[in-house]
């Protein structure tokens, strides 16, 4: 293995041994700050505690954001490396296309403008180091998200999210009485939340909605329901609410949260160039829609701009007891990134030149 | 910048494609008389593939 192999390994390696479930990131933000200045970027944390590495020419050049997670789901793992293979929680999901980046962005110093890397807090929760970044940066020229597509997959698209809860209450009695019980009456609203989504849900289909039971907790006289709803590009909220709202049987509906879907076309710049440099790689580029959701969604909802999801990382492992990364394709994920960002470079710098040549002609 | 225009083949249905100016790798363009989605393979000649068809999976 090369020296630049190895260094990419021991970096990915350093974040794997320190825990960073959501809410808990302060230390992991500290070392990936210092990680950074080392690698010759210009690294801060800003308000909510992301941490955000600078490196390029700057100037009038393009701005381009490599936007990845600083936090984990599920349970610490113990962090070894085996037969080619490093576990350790957040080894896809999402430490190790994070460090793809850092370790891609790195080497990139003459990038022809500014090139942000960014590690944000609490996107496995509320996202709210993405709508930090969203609400304080800049839209950058182009945007690449770091998620586990796998090293020859770019990421178009991710399903929405409704975080819905339901509360429900009933009368203390006898568990023989034959009125509905709290866990009763609760039961029988998630079998007509899924029947208000519709006969076609599917977690496995792009276009079509679903959901998940996160948790369920309650007794005879008063029950919970957390659901995540999974929808797609244009689903309505609301009418999905008012479809509910017809169904609470007594109960109380909450809608904590609402993230509309995200999609790029085929055609978008980010995507030709991570797919052109899966091909210079020797990979046949595989254009993916996922059903999960990301900092994508967080951040189109403010920005337009070019943009893709991208990572190294068997996405299957996510949150999993297993999860680990291979060396080989976490390599080649930063293979993958390098050339992708001189692509962007090379698209991006005459736009920007032109646009910065210009002369205004907008009324005064 | 600018690039000359070019005009090569559909691999499906061997039409020919018109591509404007500065043609890129991955660029993705429509046959435009089969519909079929190609996907720019080649520059020097330039060379159209079908393009992959978008797959669907779960997670992140």
């Amino acid at each position: 293995m090369s020296a630049d192999a190895g260094a990419g390994v021991e970096l990915l390696r350093g974040m794997l041994e320190i825990d960073s479930p959501s809410g808990g990131e302060d230390e992991l933000a500290r070392f990936v700050e210092t990680a950074l200045k080392e690698s010759g970027f210009a690294a801060y944390r800003d308000e909510v505690g992301n941490v955000i590495g600078e490196t390029g020419t700057g100037g009038d050049g393009p701005s381009v954001l490599l936007l990845s997670h600083l936090d984990t789901a599920g349970r610490a793992l113990p962090v070894a490396l085996t037969d080619g293979r490093l576990h350790g929680r957040g080894a896809v999901d999402a430490k190790g296309p994070l460090a793809a980046m850092i370790r891609a962005a790195a080497a990139r110093p003459d990038f022809p403008g500014t090139l942000r890397v960014i590690g944000a807090v609490e996107e496995e929760r509320l996202s709210r180091g993405g709508h930090h970044v969203a609400a304080t940066l800049p839209a950058p020229d182009a945007l690449v998200i770091g998620e586990p597509s796998g090293w020859s997959r770019v990421v178009l698209g991710y399903k929405g999210k409704i975080d819905l809860r339901y509360t429900v209450s009933r009368p203390a009695t006898h568990s023989t009485n034959p009125a509905a019980k709290a866990s009763e009456v609760a039961a029988e609203f998630w079998r007509d939340l899924q029947e208000a989504l519709g006969p076609e849900r599917d977690h496995a289909a792009f276009g079509s909605p679903a959901a998940t039971l996160r948790g369920i907790e309650g007794d005879l006289v008063r029950a919970t329901l957390d659901v995540d709803c999974r929808v797609p590009v244009g689903y309505d909220p609301a009418a999905l609410e008012a479809r509910l709202r017809q169904r609470l049987n007594g109960g109380e509906l909450t809608v904590v949260r609402h993230v509309p879907a995200a999609r790029v076309p085929r055609t978008d710049l980010v995507v030709r160039e991570l797919s052109a440099a899966i091909r210079a790689h020797g990979g046949v580029p595989r254009p993916t829609l996922k059903t999960g959701t990301s900092d994508m969604n967080t951040v189109s909802e403010r920005w337009s701009v070019p943009m893709a999801a991208y990572g190294p990382g068997d996405g299957s492992l996510d949150h999993g007891d297993d999860e680990h990364i291979e060396i080989a394709e976490y390599l080649r994920g930063i293979d993958v990134l390098r050339t992708a960002l001189d692509g962007l470079a090379a698209a991006l710098h005459g736009t920007a030149t032109a646009q910065a040549q210009r002369p205004e002609t907008g009324p005064c | 910048m600018g690039g000359r225009d070019v005009t090569t083949t559909c691999p499906e249905c061997e039409g020919p494609v018109d591509l404007a100016g500065d043609v890129r790798l991955s660029e993705i363009t429509q046959c435009p008389d089969c519909s079929s989605e190609l996907e720019v393979v080649g520059l020097d000649p330039v060379k159209l593939a079908l393009a992959p068809e978008i797959e669907e999976d779960w997670g992140e």
